[in-house]
């Protein structure tokens, strides 16, 4: 497989690893890296990819251990994950700068999530990956990815609404 | 779109009961600007999801380059031993067989009986000082006695 066939299976997929990378990362930057050593780890691998059901589901599978690796690595060297993609709440007299504002908080929530729901949640709602998909690359069933799924949209419903009503009720 | 429906499919969305379809709809719903007042709360959810799904990987990508295939190395290295074995061997047995002939059968004989004996005249010198000896056997026989 040359670079061109190879690119050409990696470009639709490239984007939907960053953004997994990101939802797991959070950092742009380090999402960026991860996704550039994962689509070099993929090159690397491109030999097999004949004998793969599918050259995403395998893509999604090393980025998602790449970043457990990453995230590993921090929490064992003691670095805190910092949000930098969130600008603290406060209410504006403005509609769109409110608007703007929930949605940056109710993504703060989906990162604020723990990390089963939170890629769940990704897959499904940013990624629209089915159930069934889901269920393969996380090595669950699917009555537990729904419940996962439940889970995770209540916990970011409550939250929102609890500062959607703050000093209203 | 019918607002019972709408209430309806949010209800079973967060029980995780919607197909992707019907999430489709609710996502069209929630961001366009039709939104009813009390459902106004759901918006940037929906708005999030649509914002987090524009993200895209944006380095030039660098290969590193293929390596040529050296596959022949060990294949060479292998011919080259067997090669060198054979031929060590072979050398090994040739200078086995080279250990000199006579071509008349006469003076063949002739040189076989020298060397017997030769080794005839080397055995009688050895054994007549083997006799010795015996003086020895002699006089331990008396001691032991």
């Amino acid at each position: 497989m040359n670079q061109k066939e190879f690119l050409a299976h990696v470009t639709p997929v490239q984007d939907r690893l960053y953004r997994l990378a990101k939802r797991l990362l959070v950092s742009e930057d380090e999402a960026q890296d991860a996704t550039q050593e994962v689509l070099i780890k993929l090159w690397s691998y491109r030999k097999k990819f004949k004998k793969l059901k599918s050259v995403e589901a395998f893509a999604v599978t090393i980025t998602k251990n790449h970043c457990y690796d990453k995230l590993k690595l921090k929490s064992s060297s003691n670095l805190q994950l910092v949000h930098t993609n969130y600008e603290d709440e406060h209410y504006n007299t403005v509609k769109q700068t409110e608007n703007q504002d929930s949605v940056n908080w109710v993504l703060k929530l989906m990162n604020d999530l723990p990390e089963q729901q939170r890629l769940v949640l990704h897959m499904r709602d940013i990624e629209q990956y089915s159930n069934s998909e889901i269920a393969e690359e996380l090595n669950l069933n699917e009555t537990a990815v729904r419940v996962t799924l439940s889970r995770a949209r209540k916990t970011i419903r409550e939250q929102l609404l609890k500062k959607h009503n703050y000093g209203i009720r | 779109m019918e607002l019972d429906k709408i209430e309806n499919l949010l209800q079973l969305y967060f029980e995780g009961e919607t197909s992707l379809e019907q999430e489709a709809q609710l996502q069209n719903y929630f961001t366009s600007d039709k939104v009813a007042a009390h459902l106004e709360e759901y918006k940037p959810l929906f708005a999030a999801f649509a914002v987090a799904r524009e993200g895209s990987f944006n380095r030039t990508l660098e290969l590193p380059e293929d390596k040529p295939e050296r596959y022949w190395i060990p294949l060479a290295a292998s011919i080259l031993l067997c090669v060198g074995l054979f031929l060590t061997f072979n050398q090994q047995s040739g200078s086995d067989q080279d250990l000199g002939t006579y071509k008349d059968p006469e003076v063949a004989a002739l040189k076989t009986k020298q060397a017997l004996f030769m080794m005839g005249n080397f055995v009688n010198k050895s054994t007549g000082n083997l006799n010795k000896l015996d003086a020895f056997e002699e006089t331990t026989n008396q001691i032991l006695k």
